[in-house]
């Protein structure tokens, strides 16, 4: 019944002179929405391991469609969380699926990240290509555009939106965005969700260019905030699904633009579905049967939602509270070499944080960033590494969003008791890459840098990856080119870098090859060019070469005199020697192995001996770690006195 | 009776108005050939103001000088004009290049309450207007120089009482 008093109050608590007009709401409207409000009781989870869920759609039938990645597959769910057996392999074209839509006669229109358009049938088998934008580009998502007349594409390597029509020719096309990540229309507007502005953004496409500053909502946890929107969803034509990726929620918003209601937490314990959620990347809603299926790629799994009932009170721990966007460990770490110090790269919540780390629990001393533009903050930072032989200690981090590099030192004492500091990292200087590949002649490119991976060699020479040119910049100390790697049909993507002696080892995840680049040399050493999904990478003081591997979450190490490598940590789970979705492996001096365990968020050691260290957030570590420990040994102690 | 005016007005027709002139031409040679010799001279060396107030930073990568003016002790609640003059190898910095002051307290995790813009002036100089420190404690300040692409960072502290 309050549900009926919020629906009618709300259009004048929500009056908002800019906002459209919306049709007044009818009995079954009213009826709608309130089961759309009371959706998030989990119905049931499904597995798709090893593949993960790419993208999703509704059928008009009832129902879901998916797209799966490694293997590329279209699978089909039942609104009653039913998976068919059959899967049917995508064509050749879409290895890597990121949109998937019906069309009315069953096929579905489907989208690859490599910039592909295509029409399927329910078995998927091409039936045709569609054209697309011109050039290069990156697709992010896919959606019906508004009256159902063509579709929606986001190119995430120029920030851009295009109409296509319904043969997928470009009709029109608007810029702005940093990140689109997901779209959908909701009535005669256009609803862009961009990871890099944290924001959602609605613009008449008749009268209107988007503008990311009117944006709604802002980096945070609070209702009507986000954190990395990703896919969306429309409802009824009037409303909209979010997928809160790094809240690990999905939140319902009004077509005016005000969050009504949301579901989903964090996992509190490792690969916990029953409503917790992690990472959500996209949701799909089958009207008819209220449900709300949400994917996870980091779960590879896919989640059904349907109604709660409204009598019976939410668990406690899954109403909204106050939730700060702390340290999750990212995907890219660096370490101080024969230093204490440990710099993690946190996008959840655009930060990085200085750690000391030869404590068993290390301590952080300070973080850095927050989300934005101005110097030292960060729109998803991304690889770092230390800068080799500086006192104070310096290093360097990409800043995808902001497309720049920074660098930051820290003057600390290695004095006691250690203590929180804030201010302690100072930046010291920062670059435009868009604007200094602009100005290098040699560097010039159709399509702005994307940077991701990072290390810094000798002589304070520094590599970073350019995802968007299939290339790696080398700049000086001075943040000035120096030149860069290129490698036609070798180098698809460098997924992690390291410093080696005067060069450089680069893992392409996409490629599955393992390679190194020396200055000078016109094509890169292969290493291994058959690793599957190389994620990390580093060279030991021994001469072997370790790296992570993401398909089967391992580490792995190849001998000095090389061959066959070697399998040092395997399986996909919490267990002390088990990872979850690895990434950067680093290298100490004195041989310990530090590997970010990034899909158990926490950190892995493997000391000179072989012994094993873990640490990061607790419900992950092998034994529940160091707090648990002391208080099983407390109990102990207890109940020897007693 | 003696007739003054009349003496006077006699006497402008007399040598008098000839030793004036020359005079005035003299002087107005002089003030030539000091332009003259102004105007062919290097700039003078940048003067590195001093005193109270003022305070002296290198950038964190050493390219920088920053002198920065705020007012000693700085008025708490108050509005002032933070300015400054920055030097590059000793020169004051061109015109083309950006220069931003910013202020806030870390322990606070909050800036200063009302943004401020900071404007260029002639000879490596900027001004930072309506700078108001609204809180007591220590202060962060940072001045940024960009130049293109490239921004390097000069920061302080400064106790607020």
């Amino acid at each position: 019944m309050n549900l009926l008093w919020i629906l009618f109050l709300w259009p004048g608590l929500n009056a908002n002179p800019s906002a459209p007009a919306t049709v007044a709401p009818t009995g079954e409207l009213v009826s709608d929405l309130e089961t759309h409000l009371t959706i998030g009781f989990p119905l049931v989870s499904r597995s798709l391991a090893p593949a993960l869920p790419a993208a999703i759609c509704a059928l008009e039938s009832g129902g879901f469609a998916l797209l799966t990645q490694r293997p590329a597959r279209l699978r089909f769910l039942s609104s009653a969380g039913a998976l068919k057996e059959e899967s049917w392999p995508l064509p050749d074209l879409f290895a890597s699926p990121r949109g998937i839509q019906q069309l009315r006669r069953g096929h579905f229109i489907i989208i690859d990240r490599a910039g592909h358009v295509g029409e399927i049938d329910r078995q998927g088998k091409l039936v045709r290509m569609l054209p697309g934008p011109e050039g290069k580009w990156q697709a992010g998502a896919l959606s019906r555009a508004p009256r159902g007349v063509g579709w929606l594409v986001t190119d995430l390597l120029h920030g851009k939106l295009h109409h296509l029509d319904p043969d997928g020719n470009v009709q029109q096309s608007w810029s702005g965005f940093i990140e689109p990540t997901g779209v959908c229309s909701v009535g005669d507007h256009i609803w862009v969700s961009d990871r890099g502005w944290h924001r959602l953004i609605r613009f008449d496409p008749r009268s209107q260019q988007p503008d990311p500053q009117q944006g709604i909502g802002d980096h945070g946890a609070a209702p009507g905030l986000l954190a990395s929107p990703m896919g969306l969803c429309a409802v009824e034509d009037q409303f909209l699904w979010v997928s809160d990726r790094d809240n690990h929620r999905v939140q319902f918003f009004s077509g005016r633009g005000f969050s009504m209601h949301q579901f989903g937490i964090h996992s509190m314990l490792p690969r916990e579905a029953l409503g917790r959620l992690h990472y959500p990347t996209a949701v799909a809603y089958d009207e008819q049967a209220a449900v709300a299926a949400v994917i996870e790629p980091s779960e590879r799994r896919v989640q059904l939602f349907g109604v709660r009932d409204p009598e019976v009170p939410v668990a406690a721990a899954e109403l909204w509270q106050r939730v700060d966007l702390v340290s999750h460990y990212g995907r890219f770490w660096a370490i101080q070499p024969g230093g204490r110090l440990l710099v993690v790269s946190e996008p959840d919540s655009e930060r990085v944080s200085l750690l000391v780390r030869d404590l068993e629990i290390p301590f952080e001393l300070d973080d850095v960033g927050g989300p934005g533009a101005a110097p030292a903050r960060f729109r998803t930072p991304m690889g770092v590494d230390f800068l080799p032989g500086n006192d104070p200690s310096r290093w360097v981090v990409a800043d995808r969003g902001n497309q720049r590099l920074q660098m930051f030192q820290v003057a600390w004492k290695q004095q006691p008791p250690l203590r929180r500091e804030p201010a302690l990292v100072q930046l010291v200087r920062s670059v435009d890459m868009a604007l200094l590949v602009q100005q290098h002649s040699s560097w010039q490119s159709s399509v702005p840098p994307r940077l991701a991976a990072l290390a810094c060699g000798e002589g304070g020479i520094i590599a970073v990856a350019d995802d968007a040119n299939q290339r790696i910049l080398l700049l000086d100390r001075k943040f000035r080119p120096v030149g860069q790697f290129e490698a036609a049909g070798l180098l698809q993507e460098a997924t992690a870098i390291s410093a080696d002696g005067s060069g450089f080892l680069v893992a392409d995840a996409i490629g599955g090859s393992l390679l190194r680049f020396e200055q000078g040399q016109p094509q890169p050493e292969v290493i291994d060019g058959d690793c599957r999904m190389p994620v990390g990478v580093d060279r030991h003081p021994d001469g072997s070469i370790w790296y992570t591997n993401g398909a089967n979450h391992s580490l792995l190490r190849i001998p000095p005199e090389g061959g066959e490598a070697e399998t040092i940590l395997a399986g996909g789970g919490t267990g002390e020697r088990q990872l979850f979705r690895p990434r950067a492996v680093r290298i100490d001096e004195d041989g310990s192995v530090w590997v970010l365990d990034h899909g158990n968020h926490r950190g892995v050691v493997i000391d000179q001996n072989g012994a094993l260290r873990h640490f990061g957030s607790e419900p992950y570590l092998p034994d529940g770690g160091v707090r648990m420990r002391q208080l099983k040994l407390q109990q102990q102690k207890l109940q020897e006195q007693r | 009776m003696t007739d003054f005016d009349s003496d006077n007005s006699e006497s402008s027709e007399s040598p008098g108005c000839i030793i004036l002139g020359l005079v005035i031409f003299s002087l107005l040679t002089g003030l030539l050939m000091l332009l003259f010799f102004v105007g062919c001279q290097a700039p003078p060396a940048a003067v590195v103001p001093q005193g109270p107030g003022w305070k002296s930073w290198t950038s964190a990568d050493g390219t920088y000088e920053v002198m920065l003016y705020i007012p000693d002790p700085a008025p708490l609640n108050q509005e002032f004009t933070a300015h400054g003059t920055v030097f590059k190898d000793g020169d004051p910095i061109s015109e083309a290049v950006e220069v931003v002051f910013d202020g806030g307290m870390p322990q606070h995790a909050h800036g200063l309450a009302v943004p401020v813009e900071t404007i260029r002036r002639p000879a490596g100089g900027f001004a930072a207007a309506g700078v108001r420190f609204h809180m007591g404690g220590r202060w962060l300040l940072t001045v940024d120089i960009i130049e293109g692409p490239h921004l390097e960072r000069a920061r302080g502290w400064v106790e607020i009482r």
